[in-house]
């Protein structure tokens, strides 16, 4: 016989797992410190790479003046900026990203458990459920 | 106000039905006007023009996510430039990776803002997308609402001297090319205005519409427009900003009464699509369409009768009004002795009201 408390509680399972339910799933197999840490990686790849295309338009879009000045250039001093531009910029991301994603992993850690909740309860019923069943298959024996 | 409401009863009742559709639609026919501005601005690869090419790519975009429909977009246009220039199309595929590497990989579910932007920008109502991301997204829209003006900028300065570029990329040394575009690109004071001022009506906006009060939502749409008409007023007195003032005016205006329909829509709307879950359990596979109760909040009417009166009835009322005082403490009177001469036994709630009904025994 159908359950309309034990349909309502599936429908919510479901639209949960259909919303937010697999990004949650996947942040829950870390431990938070993993998960943020893997993002801070991710980052760091990234602000490098894209550092590195910003210094590849920089030097295209000077080239002329680099040429026309090749020997005479502080290139120990360029060097430092870059380098510095780049640590200011690593620090400022690592920093950001750090608190961006432990916040969403604790936002994310708060929906996860009211859906085992919602799991827990579903077990329940269904227990109670095959419960039921064997004691009407007693009796009918 | 009561057309209003039906009408939201309407909009809810067929978004129920045909949410997918109709969001795919919209996604479609959005899609379709910024290709073909796309064509209508670098459209210099014949292949990639063609009205069906144009359908096609619409269709395929409006069923995948929105970041990977930026990211097509993007690609129709540097395809577009290749034809061109190679260097030019190279050099715009470096500034979206970079700009993706910074700012756009934080924000994919407002991505869509940087394709928004350039297309609003040749319809005329290109203030509608700071509003609405004030209105309706957080704080994090600025990063895609300024990519979207940059890459609206570059593509602008491509556009306008591709004559000239072309006459470069023939020339021995193409790099004055890359070289004039960046140049134009870096010393535009009117794109930094834009992109600060943008920035500034998103926070006013995000602000306004999370204070504590009534109306927050529809006084933010209007601080932001106030805030916009205001900045681009300041800044046409210091740099050329490429618009005319009555313009700007004209279409923040414009502008402020869209965003106030989407919001009209946003909230009818924003729980209202019915979701399509399946599951199953050791008896039965569920097919579920769980559609949202909605509530329409009816406006209570209250009747008001005004009476008009003339002196006579004023007397008349008045003698009426003494003679039911009277009775009226007659009752008072009457009742009171009733309850003096018959003691209360019992006490509690039960026993008071039968005390009651039988003192209008006492009083009939």
């Amino acid at each position: 016989m159908l359950d309309p408390a034990k349909i309502r509680l599936m429908t919510k399972i479901a639209i949960y797992e259909k919303q937010e339910g697999e990004t949650d799933v996947a942040i829950g197999k870390y431990y938070r410190a993993d998960y943020v840490r893997m993002n801070i990686l991710k980052t760091i790849l990234a602000v490098t790479f894209g550092y590195l295309l910003l210094i590849l338009l920089l030097v295209i879009y000077h080239s002329e003046f680099l040429l026309d000045n090749a020997l005479v250039l502080n290139y120990k001093l360029i060097g430092k900026q870059i380098l510095g531009y780049y640590l200011f910029l690593l620090v400022t991301y690592i920093g950001a990203v750090g608190v961006g994603y432990t916040i969403r992993y604790a936002r994310s850690h708060e929906r996860l458990a009211k859906y085992y909740k919602m799991l827990g309860k579903l077990k329940k019923m269904q227990e109670q459920e095959m419960h039921l069943r064997e004691l009407e298959e007693d009796k009918e024996e | 106000m009561i057309v209003l409401f039906e009408i939201r009863a309407k909009l809810t009742e067929l978004y129920q039905k045909y949410s997918f559709g109709i969001l795919t639609a919209c996604k479609f026919f959005l899609l379709f006007l910024a290709f073909s501005q796309i064509k209508s601005s670098v459209g210099y690869y014949e292949a990639l023009s063609k009205n069906s090419v144009i359908f096609l790519l619409s269709l395929l975009c409006s069923l995948i996510p929105s970041a990977l429909t930026v990211l097509v977009v993007l690609l129709y246009l540097i395809l577009h430039l290749w034809k061109v220039s190679y260097l030019m199309a190279l050099t715009v595929l470096v500034i979206c990776m970079i700009l993706y590497c910074f700012f756009l990989r934080y924000t994919p579910r407002y991505g869509i803002a940087v394709v928004a932007m350039p297309l609003l920008r040749k319809v005329g109502f290109p203030y509608l997308l700071p509003l609405s991301m004030g209105l309706f997204g957080n704080l994090f829209t600025i990063i895609p609402t300024c990519c979207g003006v940059f890459i609206y900028y570059l593509v602008a300065i491509i556009r306008e001297n591709i004559v000239t570029l072309q006459q470069m990329a023939g020339a021995d040394n193409p790099l004055v090319m890359y070289m004039e575009v960046i140049d134009k690109l870096i010393k535009n004071p009117a794109m930094y205005l834009t992109m600060f001022l943008y920035a500034v009506v998103i926070v006013a906006v995000y602000f306004v519409r999370r204070l504590n009060m009534d109306y927050a939502f529809e006084i933010s749409i209007g601080v932001g427009t106030g805030i916009m008409i205001l900045g681009y007023i300041i800044g046409t007195l210091k740099y050329d900003m490429g618009v005319s003032l009555v313009g700007v005016i004209i279409s923040s205006l414009i502008s402020a009464a869209l965003v106030y329909l989407f919001l009209f829509a946003y909230r009818v709307l924003r729980y209202a699509a019915a979701e399509n879950v399946q599951f199953e359990d050791d008896d039965y596979y569920y097919y579920v369409r769980a559609v949202p109760k909605l509530k329409a909040d009816m406006p209570k009417r209250t009747v008001k009768k005004v009476i008009t009166r003339t002196a006579a009835s004023f007397e008349e009322s008045d003698e009426e009004d003494e003679e039911g005082l009277e009775e009226a403490l007659d009752e008072i009177g009457r009742v009171t002795t009733a309850h003096e001469k018959k003691p209360v036994q019992n006490s509690g709630y039960d026993n008071v009201y039968e005390d009651d009904d039988e003192d209008e025994d006492d009083y009939k």
